[in-house]
């Protein structure tokens, strides 16, 4: 069996898609239920604001806020994968299962991000009704930011996975992965906005790594032909690669440090372990 | 057939298992008994695949844990001395999670679940929350999760801990029952009461090393070379004992209020000799049984009572 077939298609782990996707609908515990009828009511506040702005919010406003859902989501959803697991000491229990490491790693992931990718999917709908109200839209853009977006997603879930990964406790992975994720979106362009006379093409490089600043620029198409800063689409597809390599280099990290743990030690030897 | 060939595990300067060995087969059920911190849950870890041998290793139907352990996986049922459950599923969803990562077939699975679940007695619990069950239950439902995939070797690790009496001996019960089923079990305890009941065959343990194992009847004979007779009369235990040592195979009397106890070497024939010559004698016999030893008393005449 391929290593694509052991991780995709025959990893029995893939069945946390089908419990993540049941505690996203609220698993029968009524702090979730709560939860999912205060995201309801928001769903609906923001169809209601899109539907009577007549075109007066750009499609890519409704990307960014996605955006932030992501940057909330993904350490809400995934800081208990695995500090959890230790946690309820089920831990042992998967380590002993005829499963690897990283299909664990891979279901634990998978399952968040099919929760996200259900959230972006319901963020279509505001973002259509945004995008065909308003007559300026480039749905190029549309789509650039949309994809930066989901990787950005894929991003912080690798993210909060490692955490998870390395941290004792699931609220001790929630903190240090939201944390982070906050201080970098937000400190990042603070500290670059310090620097003083910093004009918009040098910021366009500075904050290459920034969504929401590239968004920003893709929901403006400002491009300057005398600036040194890439276009918009062609900086979105270099973050959107640039996240999508960091998410792998986390996931093998992560992978690399699922022993870590007073419990399970290391338990198989190094030429076993990519069995 | 189980086969552990000099198992050992090394902490830095500390030996937790010094090389133990010994072979199972199917049908048994060891009663693996020491003190906490003997080694008992070391040794079992190394068996699950969850810790690395120093040296020796052990095979399971000819699998070697070390070359093979995703193969030794799927033919072990491992329960830790805690629970592990996830308490936001339903008790059926809990045991198809694991069914689905032990790839039994989806075709099967529901008549698995039933089957497991039957055999723990855990059936009307079936759409319950894993939380809401009580603590016997939970321990139940952790052996039929062991069970989904029909593991050949059971490992369980202090199994009845926390349990109340009932619990306690339905657990028995079933423990007894996987090996008639043919099953390999493995259950650790330091309560020797709990083991004695169902187990063919023990190894005690002390500060890493395995001082006995085999049968239960043949340990406890094997420290026991001697019988020991009680007997109790109504008339003086004084003369009674001063004509039973004059008799042959008497090893050595001791006199109590109105009983004597002897160390005796001889068979069943000898000892109704004994006693026929007793009577004879004049003497109110009014009890002769011989005493027989059970587990706790090997396992402390065995042990020191040190750990690791």
């Amino acid at each position: 069996m391929s290593l694509f077939e052991s991780l995709f298609v025959e990893n029995p782990m893939l069945i946390e898609v089908k419990r993540y996707r049941r505690r996203m609908l609220g698993g029968g515990k009524g702090i979730s239920i709560a939860f999912l009828t205060l995201g309801a009511i928001c769903y609906v506040g923001l169809l209601l604001v899109v539907g009577s702005a007549n075109g007066g919010i750009p499609a890519i406003t409704i990307v960014m806020l996605q955006t932030l859902v992501f940057t909330l989501g993904a350490p809400a959803i995934l800081n208990n994968a695995i500090a959890g697991e230790r946690e309820k000491r089920t831990w042992d229990l998967l380590l002993v299962a005829p499963v690897t490491k990283a299909q664990i790693m891979i279901g634990k992931f998978a399952g968040a991000m099919t929760n996200l990718l259900l959230g972006a999917a319901l963020f279509l709908l505001p973002v259509f009704i945004c995008a065909v109200s308003n007559r300026d839209t480039d749905y190029v853009a549309l789509l650039w930011a949309e994809v930066d977006s989901i990787a950005f997603a894929v991003l912080a879930c690798a993210f909060t996975l490692l955490f998870s990964a390395r941290c004792r406790r699931g609220f001790t992975a929630l903190g240090v992965s939201l944390g982070m994720l906050l201080l970098g979106l937000i400190a990042y362009p603070a500290v670059v906005g310090m620097f003083g006379n910093v004009d918009s093409s040098a910021a366009d490089v500075l904050l290459t790594f920034h969504p929401f600043y590239v968004q920003a620029r893709l929901m403006e198409q400002r491009f300057d032909h005398n600036s040194i800063a890439p276009s918009a689409e062609g900086q979105a597809l270099f973050q959107i690669v640039v996240f999508l390599c960091l998410a792998i280099v986390f996931l093998v990290w992560t992978e690399r440090t699922l022993t870590f743990s007073d419990n399970e030690v290391k338990f198989l030897p190094k030429h076993n372990a990519r069995s | 057939m189980l086969e552990v060939k000099g198992l050992r595990k090394q902490y830095g300067p500390l030996t937790a298992v010094k090389g133990i060995q010994f072979s199972l087969r199917p049908g048994d059920v060891f009663g693996f008994i020491g003190s906490n911190g003997a080694g008992k849950t070391t040794t079992i870890r190394m068996l699950a695949t969850l810790l690395e041998p120093t040296g020796g290793t052990a095979t399971l139907n000819g699998v070697d844990i070390l070359r093979d352990p995703m193969a030794i996986r799927r033919m072990i049922g491992y329960m830790p001395d805690f629970f592990g459950l996830y308490d936001d599923v339903k008790v059926w969803e809990y045991l198809d999670f694991f069914a689905t990562i032990y790839k039994v077939p989806s075709r099967q699975r529901l008549e698995v679940i039933d089957n497991v679940l039957e055999l723990t007695d855990l059936t009307v619990k079936k759409n319950d929350f894993v939380q809401s069950l009580s603590r016997g239950m939970q321990q139940r439902l952790c052996l039929a999760r062991c069970l989904v995939h029909d593991p050949v070797l059971l490992l369980l690790d202090e199994p009845a801990s926390g349990l109340d009496p009932r619990a306690r001996a339905e657990l028995k019960e079933l423990i007894a029952e996987l090996g008639r089923m043919g099953k390999i079990v493995i259950v650790s305890s330091h309560i020797l009461t709990e083991l004695a009941g169902f187990c063919n065959t023990v190894g005690i343990m002390e500060k890493g090393d395995l001082l006995a194992f085999g049968p239960v009847d043949s340990i406890i004979k094997g420290m026991q070379p001697h019988r020991t007779l009680v007997i109790r009369t109504l008339g003086s235990v004084d003369d009674a004992a001063s004509l039973i040592r004059d008799q042959a195979h008497v090893l050595d009397v001791e006199t109590a209020v109105d009983s004597i106890q002897i160390d005796f070497e001889g068979d069943l024939e000898a000892q109704a000799e004994l006693l026929r010559g007793l009577v004879l004698a004049g003497h109110k016999i009014i009890g002769f049984r011989e005493e027989e030893a059970d587990l706790e008393d090997v396992f402390l005449k065995l042990t020191t009572g040190a750990v690791n």
